[in-house]
């Protein structure tokens, strides 16, 4: 093709600004690596290839060839890509995770190659295959300018796609999704078919801009799509910044810009810039890997806001309440006044579960009232948190039943548990340390229209609606717990006890009435653990049911109206904390003998 | 009679002191503000819930953990910015309460390990001294520890600590899972050690009366904080610790 | 393809047979060396450390430099293989995966910073070096016969000298206290600690033998074929597949898995076509992954 040497440059920095900006959504929002990008490149120029080409390789041997134009080449690779995108993330996103999946793509690069380099009948093998020239929609492009629009104008769309995913409350739950999965279920948000779906579309617009090119340069074969592709893109997106879109643009650009300005400051020929290219960006990725984790631009970097995103938060500091005092003199304790009894949410019937030859709880019943605290205590290996797995179907019991409302919840599980109205708030918290506070809280609310892919592109208004709504509940939530004044900053920024607070607020943002709390108050300082305190107070007054799981016996006598105590897998006594404290044998049991 | 043991202890130089000690775990408070002392010989327990900080401490005393503030003294020098493998050959050890041995090592390789730090020449001398002890282990040395019962684990986790001839031995709840009468047996054979070498002993437990048994002074720790200390017998004398824990 | 065709005579194909399962060791070997060599790495640091392959390509360049353009004796390119291989993988560990550890960076942190190494390493060879292959002429490969059965000396040594390696391996780690404190440290880091076994000390050794190894293996591939910048790539690639198939546990997992692997490549290649048996290693893999995560050897006692 005739054209100018800068047009063949950007058309090639504009395939790299879309491979780079497909890969961010699954590796810098969905926190999944991959190896894959260059065989899914590789994947969607082939099949566009096949399904265009004339049907002859160079070496004339015959091919599949349906001859069909362009834009089914394109479409084919669309679709072949996406589920092969889907078929790679099938193991992946249900127990794949880490090291396994960076093998498992690898090991699909690898495939890839294979077969590309032997299936000579379909491939054409090493020599690869000749496509037809391009023409779209009956307009034939002739010079490297008219194809560099394509290139570019392809690139736009395919950054708009994943800035409109990032951007979008499915983004969110992406986010969320790397941050921890396990706290996404509780919050009763599913986590495989978005994690899926993303490595179906990631797959996809790789394989779309595979299309491209292969069209724009008439020919593919297997070293164009080299493991070194797949390095550079990631590198692209760690650089630029994981989580950022406009980050990846930007560091596309300016990598894939290093080899034409090696080249033409005379320095190096050719041949050495691409190595020379190669040398810079892995170094760059290597330092910043090192001083600069976070890429050139992190994720909610925006140059508007930038004066006070870094800015610190002033916590409530330990060392500052150093001075307080936590023994009380027992008078003061509340004196809790006999509750009305009123009608029964949870019911615990018999749980029993046996890990090996271990049994880690037998038997074990107990029921929750509403607007009730009940506490689970007992020395440690009692079985309070097995016991709290089997409610939320994090673990299922060998015999026992869990009745919500009188409905049976087993078998669910933690994400059904959750959205029936069940929900666990836990002892490290497993706040989503990467988002900003008021993100967090926004992930618990249910019923979110723009958390279906599909309504992000199809209706935006009524996501946009919905979204409204969502921030807005958010945001009532984080007042709810005083926790309001640092809804923008990012969590991890953020002391342990406004953590907490932040995880409460996403507790009730679920809209769960029963409340499973593990360790409420364990890790902050008296004045939060007051604040806690209070709160869980206010929640019971309002009705929800809650039960706790809780070391620290001063805050159970606090809080609880009623303590189940449990040894060895067993409940062992039941009553007010003045029964249970008051009892001999299981003073025997708690401190030993 | 109180007065008399806080005398006694006083006039003693502490082998192990502990001054203001903060520790976390990135944004978590887990210890503010701790001051313990270990006198030479003395066995000393640290009691108190689940979470309140027990394991932090033993971990910052060994230098194995590293987001902390605060002076740990032995022998009068500051170490607390020493590395773990030099407070292990100087005569500190360590017994956690997690996963006490090496599993896919045999009992003998156990042992072994445990002086990794020293290499005495003497090494067979005092493994024939811990089989002696324990017959039990000699029967079992070339088994591999992660076969033995959970009472056997203990024991081997001790005694790989008592190889190394140390003189601090920090306890991570040693009868955590044990039979009563098992948890007594390991208590009495960690309070003999203590007395033939003269090794000062500091014990984490939640088996509260066990550990008083065989300790002279008590540290109680609530939500990171010592709230409150005093001799082992006025301890034992309480109903109950409910409003300690 | 080197398929049997034609009447089949009893006597035709055993030999074939036999000459499949002689190729099917010598192939074996060489991926348990591999897999070896990245497993004592992972599974110690648990550092996914794909930079082995640049350190593989080293030692290729390694033994040209010295018996090349040097002109000394081959014995010395195996010692230079060995030691630069060594020092590549120390000074990878020591310069970076240490630091970065210590800044507390995620494992996608450092996985992606290991790409890295390995592509500008494997591009620096290539500046260096020039994009040609290099050939590493002058051991004395003569074809032994047996029969109709056929190896050369260069496999046989090839083979003899990986086995040796594996089985110093196994005995470094059952019989020695060194090898014990390595074990200590893979199963149980803060126990290792807390009896004042020298962490970081144990992850530089462990960087230096399995560098090593694969050092040996890429000696061997350069005086039999030839050297280039991204030779490391392909085998350490299966050299990972076959620790995962094998089974993370332990060392005979993972030599078992490499012994797998090679006899399912060059078996595949008489039932098969050859591309054919890559899709089935990939397919394997895949099961493996999905039903059985320890491996084919799961250790009995856990970690």
């Amino acid at each position: 093709m005739a054209g100018s040497y800068i047009a063949d440059l950007a058309s090639q920095v504009a395939f790299l600004v879309a491979l780079s900006v497909s890969l961010n959504i699954l590796l810098g929002f969905a926190g999944q690596m991959s190896m894959a990008t260059a065989a899914f490149y590789g994947l969607g120029a082939y099949t566009c290839a096949v399904l265009t080409s004339q049907g002859a390789s160079l070496t004339g041997e015959s091919l599949f060839a349906p001859q069909l134009p362009f834009l089914g080449g394109f479409l084919g690779a669309v679709v072949v890509t996406f589920f092969a995108g889907l078929a790679v993330a099938a193991p992946a996103a249900r127990r794949v995770k880490g090291d396994y999946l960076i093998l498992l793509t690898l090991a699909f690069h690898f495939l890839f190659i294979t077969v590309t380099s032997t299936w000579v009948d379909l491939t054409g093998g090493p020599n690869g295959i000749m496509l037809p020239p391009l023409s779209l929609l009956g307009f034939e492009i002739k010079t490297t300018d008219q194809a560099f629009w394509l290139a570019f104008a392809w690139a736009v769309i395919a950054t708009i796609i994943c800035w409109k995913i990032g951007g979008s409350p499915f983004g969110r739950l992406l986010r969320g999704i790397r941050e921890d999965e396990i706290a996404l279920h509780a919050l009763g948000k599913p986590t495989v078919w978005p994690k899926s779906l993303t490595f179906g579309i990631t797959a996809a617009i790789a394989g779309a801009t595979g299309a491209v090119s292969a069209a724009y340069m008439q020919f593919v074969a297997p070293t164009t799509y080299s493991l070194d592709l797949a390095i550079l893109v990631a590198a692209c997106v760690a650089l630029g910044g994981a989580g950022n879109i406009l980050g990846s643009v930007l560091a596309a650009i300016a990598i894939g810009s290093l080899r034409p300005i090696l080249e033409n400051t005379g320095l190096l020929s050719s041949d050495t810039a691409v190595p020379w290219q190669t040398v810079i960006y892995g170094a760059i990725l290597v330092l910043g890997m090192v001083f600069r984790p976070a890429g050139l631009l992190p994720e909610g970097f925006s140059f508007r806001r930038r004066g006070n995103y870094y800015k610190s938060v002033p916590g409530d500091n330990v060392i500052a309440m150093a001075g307080h005092s936590y023994i009380e003199p027992s008078g003061a304790r509340r004196v809790k006044t006999p509750k009305p009894v009123s009608e029964v949410v949870v019911e615990v019937r018999d749980l029993t579960k046996s890990f090996g030859g271990l049994q880690a709880t037998r038997d074990v019943s107990f029921k929750l009232r509403k607007g009730e605290i009940v506490a689970l205590i007992g020395p440690n290996g009692a079985g309070k948190s097995t016991i709290f797995n089997q409610m939320t179907g994090a673990i299922r019991p060998d015999r026992g039943d869990v009745l919500l409302r009188g409905q049976s919840v087993l078998g669910a599980d933690p994400v059904k548990v959750a959205k029936l109205g069940m929900a666990r708030y836990f002892q490290h918290v497993r706040i989503l340390e990467g988002m900003t506070a008021i993100d967090n809280v926004a992930l618990g609310v249910p019923g979110q229209t723009g958390e279906a892919l599909s309504r992000v592109f199809l209706t935006p208004s009524a996501v946009a609606k919905r979204e409204r709504e969502v921030q807005a509940e958010a945001r009532k939530h984080l007042k709810d717990v005083g926790a309001d004044g640092y809804a923008d900053q990012i969590a991890r920024d953020l002391a342990f006890g406004q953590q907490k607070l932040i995880a409460f607020a996403r507790l009730l943002a679920t809209g769960a009435d029963v409340l499973l709390l593990d360790e409420p108050t364990s890790g902050v300082d008296p004045r939060s653990a007051q604040q806690i305190i209070e709160l869980v107070r206010e929640l019971a007054a309002s009705g929800k049911t809650i039960c706790i799981v809780e070391h620290s016996l001063h805050v159970v006598s606090e809080l609880a109206d009623r303590i189940v105590f449990m040894d060895a897998g067993a409940v062992v006594g039941e009553g007010t904390v003045e029964e249970i404290t008051g009892r001999a044998d299981l003073v025997e049991l708690y401190f030993g003998t | 009679m109180l007065s008399a043991i806080e005398n006694n202890v006083a006039n003693q130089p502490a082998l192990l002191e502990v001054q203001g000690l903060s520790a976390r775990y990135g944004k978590r408070a887990v210890l503010s503000d701790i001051d313990i002392r270990l006198a030479p010989g003395e066995i000393v327990a640290v009691l108190g819930h689940n979470g309140a900080g027990k394991t932090t401490l033993l971990h910052s005393i060994m230098g194995m953990h590293d987001e902390r503030s605060g002076g740990i003294f032995y022998h009068g020098k500051d170490i607390s910015r020493r590395p773990y493998y030099k407070n292990a050959s100087d005569g500190i050890s360590l017994t956690p309460a997690d996963a006490p041995v090496f599993r896919p090592l045999s009992v003998e390789a156990n042992l072994r390990l445990g002086t990794y730090s020293t290499s005495p020449k003497d090494i067979d001398d005092r493994l024939e001294a811990i089989y002696a002890t324990f017959p039990h282990l000699k029967d079992r040395r070339l088994q591999l520890a992660g076969t033995l019962s959970g009472g056997e684990q203990r024991m081997l986790a001790v005694s790989m600590a008592v190889m190394n001839k140390p003189r601090v031995m920090l306890l991570d709840e040693p009868s955590i899972g044990l039979a009563p009468a098992t948890a007594d047996m390991l208590m009495s054979e960690i309070s003999l050690v203590s007395k033939s070498l003269g090794t000062s002993v500091l014990i984490v437990d939640q088996n509260v009366r066990g550990a008083l048994r065989v300790s002279s002074r008590v540290y109680f720790l609530r939500m990171g904080r010592i709230i409150l200390e005093e001799p082992a017998e006025v301890s034992a004398q309480r109903e109950h610790y409910w409003d300690l824990f | 393809m080197p398929l049997p065709t034609g009447p089949f005579i009893l006597g035709e194909t055993m030999t074939q047979l036999i000459q499949l399962i002689t190729f099917g060791i010598v192939q074996g070997l060489t991926y348990a060396l591999l897999a070896s060599s990245f497993w004592i790495i992972y599974s110690t640091t648990r550092t996914f450390h794909l930079a082995h392959s640049l350190t593989y390509a080293i030692a290729g360049y390694a033994v040209y430099v010295v018996s090349v353009q040097l002109a000394m004796p081959l014995w010395i390119g195996l010692l230079a293989s060995l030691l630069c291989s060594a020092l590549a993988g120390c000074a990878i560990e020591f310069l970076l995966y240490d630091k970065l550890r210590k800044r507390g960076s995620t494992v996608l942190g450092i996985f992606l910073s290991s790409l890295g190494v390995a592509a500008a390493g494997t591009a620096l060879l290539q500046l260096i070096f020039g994009p040609m292959v290099k050939q590493v002429p002058g051991f004395p490969n003569a074809t032994l016969s047996m029969g109709e059965v056929t190896v050369t000396t260069l496999q046989l040594t090839g083979s003899a000298a990986a086995l040796v390696t594996i089985a110093a391996l196994y005995v470094l780690l059952t019989f020695t206290s060194i090898g014990n404190a390595v074990t200590a440290v893979r199963t149980n880091p803060r126990l290792s600690m807390a009896v004042g076994i020298r962490v970081e000390s144990v992850s530089l050794l462990v960087f230096a033998i399995g560098s090593a190894m694969a050092g040996l293996a890429a000696y061997f591939e350069t005086i039999s074929f030839v050297a280039y910048p991204t030779m490391g790539l392909q085998p350490v690639m299966f050299g990972v597949i076959a620790v995962f198939l094998g089974g993370i546990g332990s060392v005979k997992g993972a030599a078992l898995g490499g012994f797998v692997l090679g006899f399912l490549l060059v078996f595949s290649g008489l039932f098969l076509s050859q591309n054919l048996g890559v899709i089935l290693v990939f397919a394997v893999l895949l099961v493996i992954v999905v039903f059985r995560p320890d491996g084919l050897v799961r250790s009995p006692i856990g970690r």
